[in-house]
Formats: C-alpha cells, structure tokens, sequence
C-alpha cells in the first residue's frame, strides 16, 4: 500500500487537479473438460499499477507491471505528460468530489476457492460431463468449464481515500451439443457470483446437468416458432437483456453528458408501464457484478434508474458526479490496470412484481414464451432491441404447447416496456461479462421476473 | 536487460517436465480515446507477460504471469509443473511442435513511425478525420485510435524457437446526428496506411444516412448485399466450420465435407499467415509452427481445416500454423491463453462485379450498412439480426435508407445463394474481403 500512497504524494507535486493510482493483481484457474477428458487447465496472476491525473479537464493514464521505484515514477510522469499535453491551452476544470474513505474490505465467501483441491474441482466437471454425456445418446459433444478469479485491489487517491479489498468470482458452466440426421442443436447453462466454491456445492449437478442435456435433444425435434408482433413472456435472460443492453447502457452518465443517448433529459418522464421498475445494484450478496468500491474508489450503491414506469436517474462515475453536480453511484469501472475507466453497469434488473410464472401463462390466450438468451447489443443512440433466444414454447389457451427453437426479439425499447402488462414474483439474476463499445469487460449481471410485452418475434 | 527470448531461455532452463513451451511477449499500447468531438484521454501501457506449458507423462499444465524479474520466471514454471502433476492424462495429446525449417519473409507488419510518434502528431490525425466527419449536425461521440507495439518469443523444449515483433493500428470512431449513429473502424499493421480524411468522411456519410432511415414495414424475401465491415461477422461461420478444435469436438456442419461442395463457385477462401500487412501476419504461429497458404474454400468445394498442433494430433494431421493466443485489436493477456485453433488471415478472392453493377443487377434487394451485431450461431448457422442502416434497392438503384429491420436465415444456406461478389478488398479485421450479394434471405419490419 505504500508505494501507492507515495505515488499519490509524489503526483501532488506536479500540479494535477486530482489524481489517483490503483494496484491490481488478479490470480485466475480456468478449467475445461470435453467428452469426460481433460481439454486445458490454466492458471494466470497478472499484477500492475494504473496510475490516472487529470489536468484541466484532460485526463493521462499509464500503467506498468513492473514495480521499481523508477518505472512507477516513470509511469506517474508519463501520465502527467499525457495529460499536460492533452490540456495545452485549455481552462475547462472539473471539480472531482467523492466519498473519502480509508477501509479494508475482505470478500463474504464461504468456501475460498484456494482452500478448495484441484481434483476436487476436476471431479466436479467430469460428474457433470458424465450427466450430461450418458443422458441420450445423440449427445455427441459436452463442454463443461470452471472458471475462478481472486481479485485484489489497493487504491489511493489526492482526494485522500486510501482503499485495499478483494474481490472473488466462482463460475461453472456447460455447452451441451446434440445431433441427429444431419440436424445439429445445443443448449447451455451457467451459473456464477461473488462467491466461492459454495456456488458449487450448493448445485445440484444431477440436475442441472440432465436439463441443458433434455433441451439440447428436445431441440432437434422442436418445431419452427412463428413470426410477427406477438405477447411475449420474456424469461429473466431476455428481460436481462432489455434492461442492460438498452436502458442500462443508455443510463450510463457518460452518454448523458454528451448527450449521445436517447434518455438524455430523459428523468422525469414516463418511459415503461406501472409495473416497471429498474435498478442498478452493485451491493446484492453474491451476485456477479457486485463490488465493494468501484475502480474509483467509490463505494458500491444502489440506483433507481426507473420507478413505476417513471424515469429516474443516471449511473455515475467520479467525473460524470463532476459535470452533472451530483454524486457519483460506484460505476467508475474499468477491465484491468491497461484500460481506461468510464461509467459501467453492476447488477442491472427489472424488479419482480406479483404474478406467479403460472398465472402468466394461464392469463395469456396466445402467446410464445421466449427461453435462455444468446446475449445482445447496446443502442444507447437509437434504443432498439435485439436479442435471440435458444428456445420456447407456443402460448395457447393458458397453456404451454409446441416447443419451438431458435428464434429472434427485437423492437424499440420504449414501445415494449410500455406494453408489459404482467411481471412475475420468480426473479434471476445472470452473470456474464459486458462490453461498452465492443470491448472493456467487467463482471455484471443482469435479469429480473418473468416480463410480459407486445415484442417482434422473427428469425425462426 | 528483460526480453521475451531471455525470458523463454530461462524458462526452457529451468523446467524439469518432460516437454515445455514457454511464450513470452513485451507490448507497449496507447489508447487515445475521443469524446463528444475532442480528445479526451490517453492511456499509456506497457506489459510484459510469460506464459508456460508443461507436459509430464501426457499431464498438462498451463500457469502464466507478469514478469519483473528471475524470481516470476521461476515461479510461473513451477506453478505450470504443479499444475501439470496434479492433472489428469490427456490421452489425444501428441506432442508439442517440433521444430521446422522457418523461412522466407513477411512484409509491413511493423511501423517504426508508430513506435515513435509524439502526441501532437497524433493529435493533428485525428482532428483531420473530425473535421472531416463533422457538420452542424453531425457529432462525433467516441473515438479510439489504438496503437500497439509487440514482440513475442515462443521456444519449446524440443527446439522451437521463434521470435516476431510486429504493430497493431486499431480505429474506431462513431457519430451521432438526431436518432442515426455511424460507425466507421479501420484496421491496420501501420499508421499511414489509414487514410483519416477518407475515415471521417465516411463516418459523415453513415451517419447522414442512418440518421435519414425510417423504419421498414412488412416481410420480404429479397436479394440481399452486405457492407464489408458487417459481412466479416456473418463470414466467421467459415472459419469456426473449418477450425480444427470445432471438428474433432464435432461441432461443425462440415464434418466430413473435405471434398465436397458448400458454397457457390463464386467463393474463394483462402487462409494465409503471410499476406503483407496482415494483423496476424509472421512467419510462424504462436506456437513457432511456420504459417502457410492454403485454400480453405476454393470454388466452392470444401478444401482445408486448419490445425493447431493439439487438434492436428487428435486429427491425426500436421498443424497448419493456425495456433494463435494473439488477438486482433490487442495483444492483451496473449501470455495468459493457452493457444487457440483459429484463422491466421482470411482472404475471400475478389469477384468481377463493380460496387455499381452489385446493386445495378436487381430489380429488389437490399444493401446491409450496419447491423447491431452480425452474429451467427456458429453451430446452426442461423442468424436474425437487427439492422441499425440499410438502403433499399429498387429497380438497379439505391432507394430509402431503412432501420428497425431484422435480417433473417441460415449463413451456411446462404453460401450457396451468392449472387455476386465485389471486385474490391477492404480490411476487417484478419480479414480482406469485398461487398456480397445473396438470394434466400428475408427482411422482417419491427
């Protein structure tokens, strides 16, 4: 932590308006198994320094993996020039305010994934390649990964804070593929948290393995899904999807501030139907995208973006709290100690309402409930939606029947959140890593309830 | 003095497994990024990482690190044996590559004047493309101008040995103008091959058009020609059908089909680890396996797979040099990926049709400028996409800029339904290809 500390004392000699440093150092086991044999285990500790100065309302980075005195000075001057140059001739200033703070948070899990053996993490994926491999034999690939990241973070700042925490991410998934006749079909599921070997322990491997392995062959026979402007009972990955690709990229205050997304101005106004509430949450227990400070230094909080269909607010970072005159909210985030930090989701959702699952289904006359996303991609400028789904099924009469496969959502986000008109009681949360502009990932997650909507169902 | 050779040496040296590869590499990168028409930060990184693997009675290990100094040298190797010792066997494991011969030569994958450019140089290239974007109505939003500079050793212990350094320039700038956005990026081993005059204007004239789109009504089935930048995307289905890694976990739809046909003739694809100013460019892969040429598609019938040398062994082939942890836009963490099978870089063999006569030779179709994210599932080969800007084609001519579409079918039926291919090359990525037309696809209004 010193040399941190000093780093700061050493950059307030050189005339900046604020400046920060932040050491990372990030130890990570990844381990596949395919076909009930070993595919790769690897192993990576990654340590290095960022350092960050702003000057007149310009900011320099720089970064190092080596830790002499004179590279981090070295590094330190570098991002002081690049700023320095970047600022020439400019008197625009931003006033940084934040929480100060001088803490040392230690991660809330149960079971450290270092005090876990590799065999039994190795035992762990064969059981579920064996499950998954033995349920049919039109199984023909199962690929099943374990994935663990310790992070551990010391930060300080000219604002005074002095920060150290870690941070511990446990993940485990499988890619089942299945094949008959020349068809080819698969399924996949994942689980994961700010959690340690608990994730696992608490799964009930027998189960989850046997599922993704039925829908992966169910696939092959499923029937062609229709088209158009239909009700669409969106499971929590697609609502996922919605809520952080669309309304959460497009909530993040660096877009606001240069007013590239269509929810600039946007608080105030009525943006979706009574049932639909929104927030960003980097404080839930366990979830993927929770954090105790952002990369910032600041500590993790919740925001309501939207409240009963009423738009409420912004996610900010130290500079974008600056611009706008209000607090930051803990989403200064950044991939690694090589990249820049900007405004960044955590656990973004839609809260759950009062409908159980089934009573959706037994209210809805014709519909197609849309299952397990493939992901999606921002429009914080133009607010469309797109995602694709891997399977559903035909809504008729109040009940589940034809399993259908493949197909595509797609509409402008406003017009689907303003005809949700059931929002279920079941809620999840799904983690992943997200990209802004194609790249930077940081951990998050995303979900909410069962949604119902008008949504253009196409690509089947 | 740390290098990536001294720091393999060492690492070959100091390992007691029964094979070793250790993968070294020294990068510098600086990001400058632009927001809201003005630089608005520049990063500065420097990195050096090692990777090593380790091989014990078929038991394989892979541990990877920072290095400072002797001591992590050390450390990553006896975590890479650690790991190697407590694995179980892979029994499809061969060997690691042997050495062969590496010669001849790659040209313009590395930039002396990016390695040493000052800041007011690049300052003064990215005005250019602003001022060339920018209107009273258009607004550039974000910007990167990406600029890398690397240089890698891998050696194993059965006698590779092979050093490369090369450039990376990676652009990526979008504009706004009321609800419409453009997107232009551009590709590159060296700095002046990017025109940022050319750049800017052609982020103008995306953004103008997007901005000018309306939504699309209806369900069409119609000829559809794709942009370069987009069709990158939708083409990766060929290099996942063709990877190694893909079809001895059998997971391609091209099992089997060395031989047979499963494109239209029109369709030449060709993976070369060589091509002048190639981003994946050099004369051997990540593994030190030198890189080749070989037609993956020729004519339309199924040619090639490509290998790295764990898939190659399992296949019970030669590798092909497509062994690569390397990316295309950064060489981050490349230390901390085992290898990949993947595609070095891919050329897609240029056709007769001009840009005019692809659009002139159809009485309905549609030219594809932007999708939100032309994504194929790799496996089904089907695809819905939203298009975020096209133009309608009506009787040989472009008609109305569209948006809120989606663009529907199956990207392997669709290679056999190319109607034309351009007769111009454009880089995207590891890739040099032309514009695209294709029949049997079906446009959806949202």
């Amino acid at each position: 932590m010193d040399v941190i500390s000093d780093i700061i004392e050493y950059l307030l000699t050189k005339d900046v308006d604020f400046c920060d440093a932040r050491l990372e150092e990030r130890k990570q086991l990844n381990i596949t198994v395919v076909n009930d044999e070993i595919r790769a285990i690897s192993s990576s500790e990654n340590r290095g320094i960022s350092i960050r100065v702003l000057v007149n309302g310009a900011w320099g980075y720089a970064s190092t993996t080596k830790d002499t005195w004179e590279e981090i000075k070295r590094t330190a001057d570098m991002a002081v020039k690049m700023a320095k140059a970047l600022s020439e001739g400019s008197s625009k200033k931003i006033e940084i305010h934040g929480v100060v703070s001088t803490e040392e948070a230690k991660p809330r899990v149960l079971m450290h994934p270092w005090d876990v053996s590799i065999e039994e993490k190795l035992d762990t994926l064969f059981t579920l390649n064996r499950i998954e491999r033995s349920y049919d034999n039109r199984i023909v690939n199962v690929t099943s990964r374990y994935a663990e990241r310790i992070d551990h973070f010391e930060l300080a700042n000219s604002l005074g804070s002095v920060l150290v925490w870690d941070e511990v991410r446990t993940r485990i998934g499988s890619i089942v593929v299945a094949a008959e006749a020349g068809r080819m079909q698969y399924s996949y599921f994942h689980k994961d948290g700010t959690v340690g070997f608990e994730l696992i322990k608490n799964l009930n491997l027998e189960e989850e393995g046997q599922k993704v392995a039925k829908e992966a062959v169910d696939l092959l026979s499923a029937k062609k899904p229709p088209a158009g402007q239909l009700t669409v009972i969106a499971d929590p990955s697609v609502a996922g999807v919605l809520a952080h690709e669309v309304m959460g990229h497009a909530s993040e205050a660096d877009e606001i501030v240069k007013r590239r997304s269509f929810l600039t101005d946007a608080v105030g106004k009525v943006v979706g139907s009574e049932y639909i509430t929104m927030v960003d949450d980097g404080t839930i227990s366990g979830a993927h995208g929770s954090i105790p400070f952002d990369s910032e230094g600041t500590p993790a909080s919740r925001t309501v973006i939207i409240e009963k269909g009423v738009y409420k607010g912004y996610m900010h970072s130290l500079e974008t709290a600056a611009i706008m005159d209000t607090e930051p909210t803990g989403n200064g985030r950044a991939q690694d100690f090589n990249r820049r930090i900007f405004v960044r989701m955590t656990n973004t959702f839609f809260e759950p309402g009062d409908w159980s699952f089934e009573e959706i289904i037994e209210d809805t006359k014709d519909g197609l409930l849309a299952l397990k996303s493939l992901g999606g991609m921002e429009d914080p400028v133009g607010g469309g939606f797109q995602t694709t789904v891997l399977m559903g099924y035909i809504i008729r009469d109040g009940e589940l029947k034809d399993f259908v496969r493949e197909f595509t959502l797609s509409g402008k986000a406003l017009e689907i959140l303003k005809t949700v008109d059931a929002v279920s009681k079941e809620f999840e949360l799904h983690g992943g890593y997200c990209g802004k502009g194609e790249e930077d990932w940081v951990p998050v997650s995303t979900g909410g309830p069962y949604l119902r909507a008008k949504i253009l169902v196409g690509g089947g | 003095m740390i290098t990536p050779h001294n720091v393999c040496e060492k690492a070959i040296k100091l390992s007691t497994a029964d094979q070793s590869e250790a993968f070294c590499i020294d990068a510098k990168m600086r990001n400058i990024y632009v927001e809201n028409g003005e630089i608005k930060l520049i990063t500065d990184n420097s990195w050096l990482g090692l990777g090593v693997k380790s091989i014990i009675d078929n038991r394989i290990g892979y541990y990877s690190a920072t290095v400072k100094d002797e001591e992590d040298i050390k450390n990553v190797v006896k975590n890479s044996t650690k790991i190697a010792k407590i694995s179980p066997k892979d029994p499809k494991f061969k060997s690691l590559p042997h050495p062969r011969s590496v010669s001849g030569s790659v040209q313009d994958v590395y930039d002396e004047e990016l390695v040493n450019i000052e800041v007011e140089e690049i300052r003064e290239r990215i005005s250019t493309l602003i001022n060339s974007a920018q209107t009273n109505d258009v607004r550039v939003m974000t910007g990167l101008l990406r600029l890398i500079k690397f240089n890698f050793t891998v050696m194993n212990s059965l006698g590779v040995d092979f050093s490369h350094r090369g450039t990376i320039v990676y652009l990526h700038f979008t504009a706004k103008r009321g609800k419409g956005e453009g997107v232009v990026k551009r590709f590159s081993t060296k700095l002046n091959q990017i025109d940022f005059q050319d750049a800017g204007e052609e982020l103008r004239e995306k953004t103008l058009s997007a901005s000018e789109a309306e939504a699309f009504r209806g369900k069409e089935e119609l000829e559809v020609i794709v942009e370069p930048m987009e069709l990158q995307g939708l083409l990766n289905v060929i290099t996942t059908a063709s990877n190694g890694e893909y079809i001895n976990r059998k997971m391609s739809p091209w099992i089997g089909k060395l031989g047979e046909r499963v494109a239209t003739e029109a369709l030449t694809v060709i993976d070369d680890g060589r091509i002048s100013g190639g981003l994946r460019s050099a004369l051997a892969d990540d593994e030190g396996v030198p890189t080749t040429r070989k037609f993956i598609i020729e004519k339309g019938i199924l040619k090639s797979y490509l290998f790295d040398s764990y898939n190659a062994g399992i296949f019970g082939t030669e590798s092909t040099g497509n062994g690569f942890r390397r990316g295309i836009t950064s060489v981050e963490e490349s230390h901390v990926r085992p290898v990949n099978c993947t595609a070095s870089n891919v050329i897609i063999l240029p056709g007769n049709k001009s840009f005019d006569t692809l659009i002139e030779e159809i009485d309905k179709g549609v030219l594809i400028r932007k999708f939100a994210y032309p994504q194929v599932d790799p496996i089904s080969g089907n695809f819905g996409l939203e298009i975020r800007n096209a133009v309608l084609i009506k009787d040989g001519s472009l008609d109305r800029p569209i948006k809120h579409a989606l663009l529907t079918g199956n990207m392997y039926m669709a290679l056999t339904k190319i109607t034309g291919i351009g007769d111009k090359l454009y880089n995207v990525e590891n890739f040099r290809l032309p514009y695209m037309r294709f029949m049997g696809l079906q446009l959806v209004g949202m």
